[in-house]
């Protein structure tokens, strides 16, 4: 009798121990494919939401301001800044800041990526990541939802408009689903709030 | 038939592991939202039952047996997270649409089901052909009520508009409760038909012990120690 639960526990424990050691090894060697997958992805977003703009980089005073500024953006009730980036012409010179920030959606958290002109312009509104509700809160990420946004003013707070004509400080809700629409003005008020009142 | 198209006609059809083993349900529910969805995970699913009965059956004679159930679920869930990382690793676009349904996987009992019942008493290729079966049976279960919820809940089918644009689409289909309606509906349709399904109340008398006549002490699945 203890000699099979020993037996028992000496087998499981090799067979724990060697999926172990397989999962550290596919660990090894996939993280860097997909470090690179994951850059180049959101490069591509970058890039959609900031079409001027040739390439992008992180600064590390931003990055210390962001870091300072993290209880004061919460403070404001909208949502949460994560990353921002510069975005630089062909000559370097600095065009704009692309600004990832997270509202809080119907499905969990709505991460969006956007791209404010120094003129103070958006430039375009794209998802990092999105698990909304297909058919309602997904539509979000449509080309319908997302071309209202290049050209609005960055220069204050954008509110939801639920029906009639969204203009320059608003933002058309998406039917059906105002609480997906609700995390993405969330958000983006978040990324305006930092470009405007921090940097 | 020979028993490699038998697995899969047994699979697919005579114990489809959604509609008549009742497996998997906890997945089914939440990624059913449309038809597309269903597909994919249903893909992902079988791709993994595949792999882990294989690894399952090879195994079969070291695996003890007091000890199987947690020697399964590590093999189960080491091999979802390698897929995962794999995935992730070399085929981001696959893994966009896809990825969302992975670690589900681990969670999804037909994976273990199939281990238990099938794989550890059979060989490597029968339990493979085990595993292309019920994991096809799974998708074709998935995709139909995916696309069932879908044209109720949103007036598509694998995000195409057929509804005509006078029809109010019922969102209550593509939520929560809307996949409990449904299955539930279902369930009930097939109790009233006496089709075979795990939840159908009497074994029918001398019956059919290979397919599922709803007694499971009986069940050519059930493992006899």
């Amino acid at each position: 009798m203890n000699k099979s639960i020993i037996h028992d526990a000496i087998v499981l424990c090799l067979i724990t121990l060697i999926a172990g050691v397989a999962l550290g090894g596919v660990h090894e060697l996939t993280a860097e494919p997909i470090a690179i997958a994951h850059e180049k992805a959101a490069n591509e977003t970058y890039r959609e939401v900031f079409p001027d703009a040739v390439n992008f980089r992180t600064d590390e005073e931003i990055a210390a301001k962001l870091e300072a500024a993290a209880g004061d953006i919460a403070a404001q009730g909208f949502g949460t800044v994560e990353e921002v980036k510069t975005a630089l012409d062909a000559s370097d010179n600095v065009i704009g800041y692309i600004v990832n920030a997270t509202g809080k959606g119907y499905g969990g958290p709505v991460q969006i990526s956007c791209g404010i002109s120094s003129e103070g312009k958006l430039t375009g509104l794209g998802f990092l990541s999105i698990s909304e509700t297909p058919g309602l809160g997904m539509r979000a990420n449509t080309p319908e939802f997302r071309s209202q946004f290049p050209g609005k003013s960055a220069a204050e707070k954008l509110e939801l408009v639920k029906s009639g004509e969204a203009g320059e400080h608003g933002v058309q809700a998406i039917s059906g689903a105002s609480i997906t629409s609700g995390a993405v003005t969330n958000a983006l008020n978040a990324a305006v709030y930092f470009v405007n009142q921090i940097m | 038939m020979n028993r490699y198209t038998e697995r899969l006609y047994n699979g697919i059809w005579k114990e489809n592991p959604l509609f008549v083993l009742l497996l998997g349900t906890c997945p089914t529910l939440a990624v059913t939202t449309s038809a597309t969805n269903g597909f994919g995970m249903g893909l992902a699913a079988t791709a993994v039952l595949v792999f882990s009965n294989i690894i399952i059956s090879l195994m079969r004679n070291i695996i003890p047996g007091k000890v199987r159930l947690p020697a399964e679920i590590v093999v189960v869930a080491s091999l979802v997270t390698v897929c995962d990382m794999l995935m992730e690793a070399f085929t981001p676009g696959l893994y966009k649409s896809l990825g969302i349904f992975i670690p589900l996987i681990v969670v999804n009992c037909i994976i273990l089901g199939r281990a238990e019942a099938f794989a550890l008493k059979n060989d490597p290729v029968v339990s493979a052909f085990d595993g292309i079966g019920m994991g096809l049976g799974f998708t074709v279960a998935l995709v139909a009520i995916g696309a069932f919820r879908e044209i109720l809940g949103a007036g598509s089918i694998f995000g195409i508009q057929i509804m005509p644009a006078a029809f109010t689409p019922i969102s209550i289909f593509i939520l929560a409760p809307g996949a409990f309606l449904v299955y539930a509906m279902l369930t009930a349709l097939q109790n009233k038909l006496k089709m075979p399904c795990a939840t159908n109340g009497d074994p029918p008398k001398g019956g059919d012990r290979s397919a599922c006549n709803g007694n499971c002490m009986s069940c050519s699945a059930f493992r006899q120690e």
